[in-house]
This record gives structure tokens, C-alpha cells and sequence, in this order.
């Protein structure tokens, strides 16, 4: 609609010149994103390329994104080399119950932090992006003798546990939060509506597409993580992909192609997840059409 | 999506329609929450909201923050023992992997941040206005921020061989000049710069498209029918309705450049020689090579009090409102 | 028109219910979480003893024998269980540390040689002396056990000796006309060597005619003791840079600049093994024999073979080796029988067989192995040519502080960072800083 609105003006303001620069503002933006979106793909095809490739040919002298002699090999040496299945079913637990953890505190946090001016708000923000900045180098011992001394240490839990993103999507729901209309919440206020009302039935479908973000690279992050598995299972049973991948990496049990085939494996719910939620980015309020 | 939730009542739904209407841009705006007398639950209702997450953070960011900041005045061996001081901090000054490791910080952060938050709002504008392919085009924008570091270090790596890389190899088909690339010294940051920024676009490009969700459309044809031309939509509409959103970028994107680890450690693990130091990457050294856990402590400490000034004062260059 | 999240499906909570349904959750979350902790160490009935061990792996086999000789023992000793975590190089030490700084070490582990002083320097070891009998290392190597007893304690055993020598890629010889020393002959001169690496670079198929071992400065160091050179003086005070030091750097440095040499090993931007494995080098020097097994099981389209590191003013190699060592802990005696058994002379092969590393007991042989001939080369490098000075020097706290800074050194020396003077001079100041520290 917008387009259409932008062409009229265009035509009617313009000479004939305009017409060409008409048709490159309508193509020229997705063609540009189709090279970017080229190049930012390239190494992930090189990858995809080497998980089909057997060894001499990943390390030729010329090497070739073809692969010249595609093989499953890899697959088939990597997924019996040690119970994947089972790395996924850990991981698949040990980050769900991350994300929706996470993602509810983070969005009550930042409604207040956004939303509401009361005392010790900036000292509590403050806290909290303190905790932001903490490496997770430092957080090992302290959090590990925390845990042993409850007896959490290789459980589930104490993968869970530290793993709650409670600072970056506390700022990024914040931030979201602040672009809801305070008008808006004063007028249901006015209406009677209670403050957890306010929040479940106005903030929380207002700023979905913050929501739906924080889900997203909390999942992410929880799929990947590595520190707190590393740290805390000693069971390989209990191993998440994130570690039995490293594991793998990091010796010379598997040559490259392997490693590659089940990295690729693994990203697989990971880009699932992100497809299926990333169409609730266009869905923010019905009111809108498409942006211009 | 907005009929199923339902505000409490309907003549709030008409008032906020009415409202929006003449609403200017939020960024340049300071609201006063109109406080009601009396109001108990209103007054509690933050305190609440806010309390499950201050208390993962108290335990699992403050608490190892203040045994960290102990531990760095101890040798690190033995707990909280073994006390000397300010020894460590003193090290530091004299400690020529230690200065390396900050300039290298600082360095990648500058190439970092300028970068990452123009390429990912661009992309995100660009994303905005197209109609088809979005889910793909999404899709492999974000892809390289899916990889874990131990695929995608591993990847980069192999493609920066000077000799059989495939960087090299394109290069030299169509005449470029090449690169030694990690083991050029002058170029190692440079080449892990471009690999951070590549694997980070995606994922500032999501928080940004996020962002353009929340500036509503009449806006844009407000705009359209006073005769602004898109450049201009762009600079007075767009762009001032991203402010928090890219203070929150600007911000996020230099506490990672700050935290910058795993992709460097995979890809050279510091090296050649200290040509690609990083900070917590020496935190990592000194505590899992050399086991000086105290010093590396006091590193860390360092490390934080570096980024929250940083920090500190972005947020208030960048503020909009309080 | 979806709604998306659990939060926003849910009834409609007013405050109370919301505070009270929190209130419930953290007291019940708690038992909960510890439900999950099915077989958690903590869980430890009065009958069975569990043992806790931590090992680092390089390769497949190696993981698989430590296993083995786990399930080895749990089968002679009923009611004890034995909780084996393998984990890669550079994961276990991250874990290995946390946990003896949280002061929960395992039980046991294995730890390769450069780490045990250091650990023992800080006194984490248990003292076995009273578990074991008295003549527990009668088969053992005298000073090869030193490092087990640190402080006239009995900390552990040792499993593995490996030993650093050469393996080439005999295909690519072949093909370049030449061959590399047989187990009889004399080592390879530097000159010889480097002549070799030539010819196989322009006639063998490689594309660099030799590499080094890896981003680890104990896989430089026997050249530096071959040049005579040597990191501390009888007096025990740094000269890595005198003119035996500098000359090493220097022929070093040189091999780059010649191009012989593959870059990024040192440097740490190639995995080694899979560099030798897809034949893109004809010469891997001070290669340890622990690679030996992967080689025989993922080299399929080339011959490989073993010979002697050169020398040039002396002939020697650097050694390696794991020990199963005891950390301090509530199950030292169990940890001493286990460290009894492990040791044993058929258990003790389970391992070495896995690792192709030489046995350290005197009485044990090792007849089947599948690579003999291979193993042969090394054995007979540590038995002719490995000069213990080099044990000495390497097996001290101060070398173990050193070695990150020395190997960066190194780094910046082959990537034409510094000359070979300022390199030296740089590895001495490390040295020194180390040994004060």
C-alpha cells in the first residue's frame, strides 16, 4: 500500500528519469539483501559444503564449494561415534525449561524497570547490568562451590539455574517496554484494571515482538552453551550437543567432516525454532500495515 | 491478534486509538507517570514484578562478582586465604600481556560497534521493505549467529589458510592482492573483527526489526502526505522512533566486543604470539593454563570496572528518557 | 491473532494468587531439581563406594581404554562404583580446576606430566604412603617416578610414557626418491633433515616439506637441546638466550622463511593431525607417539612411517606421559586400591596399547600392538636418544608457569614478529618472571 502511495508521488514529482529509480527502489533493496545474504551464508555453505566432502578433498589444494565426491560418511561417523539422540533429549529439556524461565522473568523485570519509577529503580538497573558485564570465566568456582554445597552439582538443575538470562533480555524487554504508550496504560488503569492485568492483557501483546526476539536468542543461547554443561555434568549420559560437539572437537578423535555434519545436525532445531517464530515479528499491532 | 486480548475495558481501547492519532515520536519525549494516592498495589506491583529477576542476578551475577573481586586479592589457591593484597592490581601494571589484551580490546571494540549497529540497521530497513523471501532472507541473515563458535571458529579458520584457504584462493582468481590474514600480526584483529561482525549482524539486525515494529504506520503516511521524501521519513521518523532501540544496540554490541572469547580461542587462542589477546581470553589463561586463579581475578575485575564505566556512560550519552 | 508465550495462556492470576503460586514453586522447586540428579556423586548408599575420576583424551582409543580398565575394576570389586568422565584437552582443565578450587576434586586423575608439579606445588595431592605397599614402584623407573612422589608423599602412578620423534609421510618419499633413518641407523643432521624436507616439498606431492608438532613449546624444545642449548644453567638461572638458544631460534625462523615449513602450526590456526592426515606435509617432527593410533586409523590414502628427531650438537627428544594421580579427598583409600589395580601389569597395557605410548613398567611387554614397527622407532628414541636433562629441566613448577609465554614467543618468532635475538631475550625474561613467581 505504502509502495504503491510512494509511487504515485514519485511519478507525479519526477521526469522520466525517476521511472528507472522507481523500479531500483523496488527491486534494488532485495536484490542488495540477496548478495548480503550471499556473503553472510558463505561460510555456512562452505560448512554444509565440508560435511559432504571426504577428507582429502576438504583439505585439497584447490579447494572446491562443490564437493567433487559427495559422501554421507560423515553423518554416519559422527552420529555412531556416541549417542546423539541422547544429547539431544538433554539439551532439548535442559533449554526449554531455560527459555520459558527466562523469558517470563525477563519480561516482568522489564515491564517494572520500564514502566514504573519507584525507589531504588536505578540502583536495581544498575545491578543488573552489572551482572551483564560479569565474564563467565569468573562466575566458575564461586557458582560451582554454591552449587556443590546443595548438592545441585551434575543434575539438570544446575545447568538450568545460572543459565537464566536475567540481564540481556531484562534490558532488551525494558527498552521495549518504554515504547508502550503511557496513555494507554493510564486509561486501563483508570478502567480498573489491576497491575497484573496491565501487564498480561496490554504490555505483553504490545511488545511481542520483543518477546518473541528474547525466546528466540535465549533458546539460542541456551542450545549453545557450553560453560555451565562443562562445568557442572559429569555424567556423559547428561551431556548436552553443546558439549559432546566441543568434546569432539577438541581431540582428534574426528577429522573435520564429521565435526562438521553433526554441527550441522545440531543447528537444526535451532533454526527450526527461529522459523517458526520469527513470523510474530510482522504481528506487533493489527492497526499496522506494511512498514514504509 | 490485538482482538484476543482484550484491554479491561472497551472505552480504553477507543481513548488509546484517539490518542495515537496525534502522538509525536516517543524518543523525544519525558512522560511523568501520574501516581495515584492510595494506591498500594501499584506502589508494591514493581518491587514484585522486578523480584524474580533480581534475585537471579544476586545470586548468580552479584554473588560470583563480589567472591571474584575477594579472590583477587589472594593468590587465588586456596579460597579466600591466602591474602596479598593489591599484589595482583600491581602485577598488572608491568604485565605487558595484560596491557596487550586491552589494546587488542579496545581495538576490536572500535572496529566492533560503529560497524555492527549501521550494517544491522540498514539490513533491518532493507529487510522491512521487502515483500518476498522475508522468511529466508531472515533466516540467513541470523543463520551465522546460530553457529556455536566451535563449528563456526573452526570454519573461518580453515577458510583464513594462507596457502590452501578459500579466502585466499578467490582472492588470487580475480587478481586481489592476498593476506596472511591470523598470521599477519597486523591483520589478525582485523580478521577476527570481521568474523565478529559477521557472526553478530543477524542478531542486531532481529533486535532492530523488533524496533521498527514499534513505530506505528501512520506515522509514515503522516509523513507521506506532507511530501517527505524516504530519506527524509527515514531521518525524522524512523530513526528518532529507534532511539532507545539503538541505545540498546550501541550498548550491547560494546559489552560484547568487551567479552569477546570464545571465537578468538577457537580461531588462534591468542595468537600468533599476543597479536590477537583479548581480556577475558588472559582471564581464561591465567586461570585454566596457569592456574593463578587470583590473578586472574583481579584481570577480571579490571575487565568489569572497564566496561561498566563504558557502560555507564553510553547509557547516559544515549539515554532518552531517564 | 495467536498468542504466543505460556505466560500469556494463563488464567487470569490476580496478585495474591500470583505471589502465593512463586511461594510455591521456589519451595517446591528445590526438591524437585534434586529429583533430577539421578546418579548425582552425592547419592552414595552405606554399601557402595562410588570413586570419581576425571581423564583427558586426545583420541577415541584412548577415552575407550580408560573405560575399559573402569569396568575393569568395578568387576573385581563389587559395591563400588567407578564415575569415569572423559573430557578433551582443553575442556578438562577448564572442570579440573573449578572443581579443585571449590575444593571438590575427583578422586583421581590422569594427569599428563607438565601439570603434576605444579599441582603438587600447591599441595592438592593426597598422600597414598600408608595404602600402598612398600614396594609399589619396585618395577617402576626411579626417576621416572619422582614426579609421583612429590615431598617424599606417594601421590600416584604412572600409566604412559610417550615420547616425541618424527613420522613422515613414506609415500611422498617414495616418490621423491628418497628415505628417512631406519630404526638401526644414525638420526638425520639438521642439514640432513632440512635436504630432506626439500626434496619431498618439490618432489614428493606436499605442499611444505616439514612441520612442527603443535601450538605447545614442549614440541620445540628438543631442538633447543639439540642446538646445546639449554633453559636454565647448572646454576638454575634462565640463559635460553645464549648463543645455542639463539641459533636454534634462528635455523627456526629460517625454516619459515624458506617456506618448509607449514605455517600456522605453531601459530595455532591448524589442527596438526588433520594437516599431516589430508598429506599436505612430508616431514611432522617431534610428532608423539600417542598420534600413532589415529594416524593407523584415519590415514587411508598414504604410507606413513616413524624415524629419529635430527640432532645436531646432541641427539635427544622430549618426554610426555600421564600419571593417575590422587587428589585430596574423602576416598583416598579407595582411591589408592584403585591406583593398585590400574597399575597391575595387564591393565596397566590396556592403556598403552590404546595410546601407543611406552610401557613404564619393567616387567610388562608389549606384543600387541599393530603398529610395531612404529612403536619400535620410538622406543628405541627414548632408550638412545633422549637425554634426561630435558626431563630435569621441563618437570618443574617454573617451566609449567613458563610455558604459554615461552610457546607465544615462539609465535611472534615465526610469524617474523622478532628477531631471534629479541625472541630469546623475551623467552629468558618469561623464564625469569616464572621462576619468582
Amino acid at each position: 500500500m505504502t509502495n504503491h502511495m510512494r509511487s504515485i508521488v514519485d511519478s507525479r514529482s519526477g521526469s522520466i528519469g525517476s521511472r528507472a529509480t522507481k523500479i531500483y527502489k523496488r527491486h534494488g533493496v532485495l536484490v542488495s539483501l540477496i548478495i548480503g545474504a550471499l556473503v553472510m551464508m558463505f561460510p555456512v555453505l562452505w560448512m554444509i559444503s565440508m560435511s559432504f566432502q571426504p577428507m582429502d578433498e576438504i583439505y585439497a589444494r584447490t579447494p572446491s564449494l562443490i564437493p567433487r565426491h559427495p559422501t554421507l560418511d560423515n553423518f554416519f561417523t559422527g552420529w555412531t561415534q556416541g549417542g546423539f539422540l541422547r544429547y539431544y533429549v538433554n539439551t532439548s529439556v535442559v533449554t526449554t525449561c531455560r527459555v520459558v524461565l527466562t523469558v517470563i522473568i525477563n519480561a516482568m523485570a522489564g515491564f517494572a524497570f520500564g514502566k514504573y519509577k519507584f525507589r531504588g529503580r536505578g540502583f536495581l538497573f544498575v545491578l543488573v547490568l552489572s551482572a551483564m558485564m560479569v565474564p563467565d570465566q569468573i562466575r566458575m568456582v564461586p557458582l560451582y562451590v554454591m552449587f556443590h554445597s546443595v548438592g545441585l552439582v551434575n543434575t539438570y538443575a544446575s545447568v538450568i539455574l545460572p543459565g537464566i538470562g536475567a540481564t540481556f533480555g531484562t534490558f532488551l524487554m525494558t527498552q521495549y517496554v518504554r515504547t508502550v504508550p503511557d496513555e494507554l496504560l493510564d486509561a486501563a488503569r483508570m478502567d480498573g484494571c489491576s497491575e497484573f492485568g496491565l501487564f498480561r492483557q496490554i504490555v505483553i501483546p504490545l511488545v511481542t515482538p520483543a518477546l518473541v526476539t528474547n525466546v528466540i536468542f535465549q533458546f539460542l543461547w541456551g542450545w549453545n552453551d557450553l560453560l555451565f554443561p562443562l562445568l557442572f555434568l559429569q555424567d556423559q549420559s547428561k551431556y548436552t550437543l553443546a558439549l559432546a560437539l566441543a568434546n569432539l572437537g577438541a581431540s582428534s578423535d574426528l577429522s573435520i567432516g564429521p565435526i562438521m555434519a553433526m554441527s550441522l545436525l545440531s543447528i537444526i532445531p535451532v533454526l527450526a525454532v527461529f522459523f517458526v517464530l520469527q513470523r510474530f515479528f510482522v504481528q506487533g499491532i493489527a492497526a499496522q500495515g506494511v512498514k514504509g | 491478534m490485538w482482538s484476543t486480548s482484550v484491554p479491561c475495558r472497551d472505552g480504553a481501547w477507543v481513548y488509546m486509538v484517539t490518542k495515537l492519532m496525534d502522538r509525536i515520536p516517543r524518543g523525544n519525549e519525558r512522560h511523568e507517570l501520574k501516581r495515584r494516592k492510595g494506591s498500594r498495589s501499584k506502589t508494591i506491583a514493581p518491587y514484585l514484578f522486578v523480584l524474580p529477576n533480581i534475585v537471579v542476578v544476586v545470586l548468580f551475577g552479584i554473588y560470583p562478582l563480589v567472591d571474584n573481586i575477594v579472590v583477587s586479592l589472594t593468590t587465588g589457591d586456596n579460597g579466600w586465604s591466602d591474602f596479598v593484597g593489591g599484589d595482583n592490581y600491581l602485577a598488572l601494571v608491568h604485565d605487558s600481556a595484560f596491557l596487550a589484551s586491552v589494546r587488542n580490546t579496545f581495538f576490536y571494540t572500535l572496529m566492533l560497534v560503529p560497524v555492527t549497529v549501521i550494517f544491522s540497521l540498514g539490513i533491518a530497513i532493507g529487510m522491512n521493505k521487502v515483500t518476498r523471501f522475508r522468511g529466508v532472507l531472515r533466516a540467513a541473515y541470523v543463520l551465522p549467529y546460530l553457529l556455536s563458535w566451535s563449528v563456526s571458529g573452526l570454519v573461518w579458520r580453515q577458510m583464513f589458510q594462507p596457502q590452501n584457504g578459500i579466502i585466499n584462493w578467490a582472492l588470487a582468481s580475480v587478481g586481489l592482492p592476498t593476506s596472511s590474514w591470523l598470521l599477519d600480526p597486523n591483520m589478525t584483529m582485523v580478521s577476527l573483527a570481521i568474523v565478529g561482525i559477521w557472526a553478530g549482524l543477524g542478531y542486531y539486525m532481529i533486535i532492530y526489526l523488533a524496533g521498527l515494529q514499534g513505530i506505528p504506520s501512520n506515522l509514515y503516511e503522516a509523513a507521506e502526505i506532507d511530501g517527505a521524501s524516504s530519506w527524509q521519513q527515514f531521518r525524522h521518523v524512523t530513526l528518532p522512533g529507534l532511539r532507545p532501540i539503538t541505545s540498546l544496540v550501541v550498548i550491547l554490541v560494546t559489552i560484547a566486543s568487551f567479552r569477546v572469547f570464545e571465537g578468538i580461542y577457537v580461531m588462534t587462542g591468542g595468537g600468533p604470539g599476543h597479536a590477537s589477546f583479548v581480556l577475558v581470553l588472559y582471564i581464561f589463561i591465567k586461570a585454566f593454563t596457569e592456574f593463578s586463579l587470583g590473578y586472574a581475578a583481579a584481570i577480571s575485575c579490571v575487565l568489569f570496572a572497564g566496561v561498566m564505566i563504558v557502560t555507564l556512560i553510553l547509557q547516559r550519552l544515549l539515554s532518552t528518557d531517564d | 491473532m495467536l498468542e504466543l508465550q505460556p505466560k500469556a495462556s494463563r488464567g487470569a492470576f490476580d496478585r495474591r494468587r500470583f505471589l502465593g503460586g512463586m511461594g510455591v514453586l521456589a519451595l517446591g522447586a528445590t526438591p524437585l531439581l534434586q529429583a533430577c540428579s539421578a546418579g548425582s556423586t552425592g547419592n552414595t548408599s552405606a554399601k557402595t563406594t562410588t570413586l570419581t575420576i576425571m581423564d583427558q583424551y586426545s583420541s577415541d582409543t584412548e577415552k575407550q581404554a580408560m573405560i575399559t580398565i573402569a569396568k575393569n575394576y568395578e568387576t573385581a570389586n563389587p559395591g563400588t562404583t567407578v564415575n569415569l568422565q572423559s573430557l578433551a584437552q582443553k575442556l578438562f582443565y577448564q572442570q579440573l580446576e573449578t572443581r579443585v578450587a571449590a575444593g571438590d576434586p575427583p578422586d583421581l586423575a590422569m594427569l599428563p606430566l607438565p601439570i603434576i608439579p605444579t599441582y603438587a606445588a600447591k599441595n592438592y595431592y593426597a598422600d597414598l604412603t600408608q595404602y600402598l605397599p612398600p614396594d609399589f614402584f619396585s618395577h617402576f623407573d626411579q626417576l621416572r617416578t619422582q614426579i609421583d612422589r612429590p615431598n617424599g608423599t606417594i601421590a600416584g602412578v604412572p600409566m604412559a610414557d610417550s615420547v616425541r620423534a618424527v613420522i613422515y609421510n613414506k609415500t611422498a618419499f617414495v616418490k621423491a626418491g628418497i628415505t628417512a633413518p631406519g630404526i638401526n641407523d644414525e638420526p638425520w643432521t639438521w642439514d640432513e633433515m632440512v635436504n630432506a624436507a626439500k626434496a619431498v616439498q618439490a618432489h614428493g606431492g606436499v605442499t611444505n616439506g616439514l612441520m612442527f608438532e603443535k601450538p605447545s613449546f614442549d614440541g620445540w624444545i628438543p631442538f633447543l637441546f639439540q642446538n646445546g642449548g639449554t633453559l636454565v644453567d647448572d646454576k638454575g638461572d634462565p640463559c635460553i638466550n645464549n648463543a645455542a638458544g639463539v641459533g636454534a631460534l634462528e635455523w627456526t625462523q629460517n625454516l619459515y622463511k624458506q617456506k618448509i615449513a607449514a605455517p600456522g602450526v605453531i601459530e595455532g590456526t591448524v589442527n596438526p593431525l588433520q594437516l599431516f592426515e589430508s598429506g599436505q606435509a612430508g616431514i611432522w617432527l617431534s610428532a608423539g607417539s600417542d598420534m600413532a593410533p589415529a594416524l593407523a586409523k584415519q590415514v587411508t590414502n598414504f604410507e606413513w612411517g616413524a624415524t629419529f628427531q635430527p640432532k645436531q650438537v646432541k641427539a635427544t627428544t622430549v618426554i610426555g606421559g600421564g600419571d593417575l594421580i590422587a587428589f585430596k579427598g574423602k576416598n583416598v583409600a579407595e582411591a589408592a586400591k584403585f591406583i593398585q589395580f590400574a597399575a597391575q601389569p595387564d591393565q596397566m597395557l590396556i592403556y598403552n596399547l590404546a595410546v601407543a605410548s611406552l610401557l613404564p613398567r619393567d616387567d610388562a611387554k608389549n606384543t600387541q600392538s599393530t603398529i610395531p614397527d612404529i612403536i619400535n622407532v620410538f622406543t628405541t628414541q627414548a632408550k638412545k636418544y633422549l637425554d634426561p636433562i630435558v626431563g630435569q629441566q621441563i618437570l618443574t613448577p617454573m617451566y609449567g608457569a613458563a610455558k604459554d609465554g615461552l610457546l607465544r614467543e615462539l609465535q611472534s618468532l615465526v610469524i617474523f614478529a622478532t628477531t631471534p635475538q629479541t625472541a630469546a631475550d623475551n623467552m629468558n625474561a618469561v623464564l625469569v618472571k616464572a621462576k619468582t613467581a
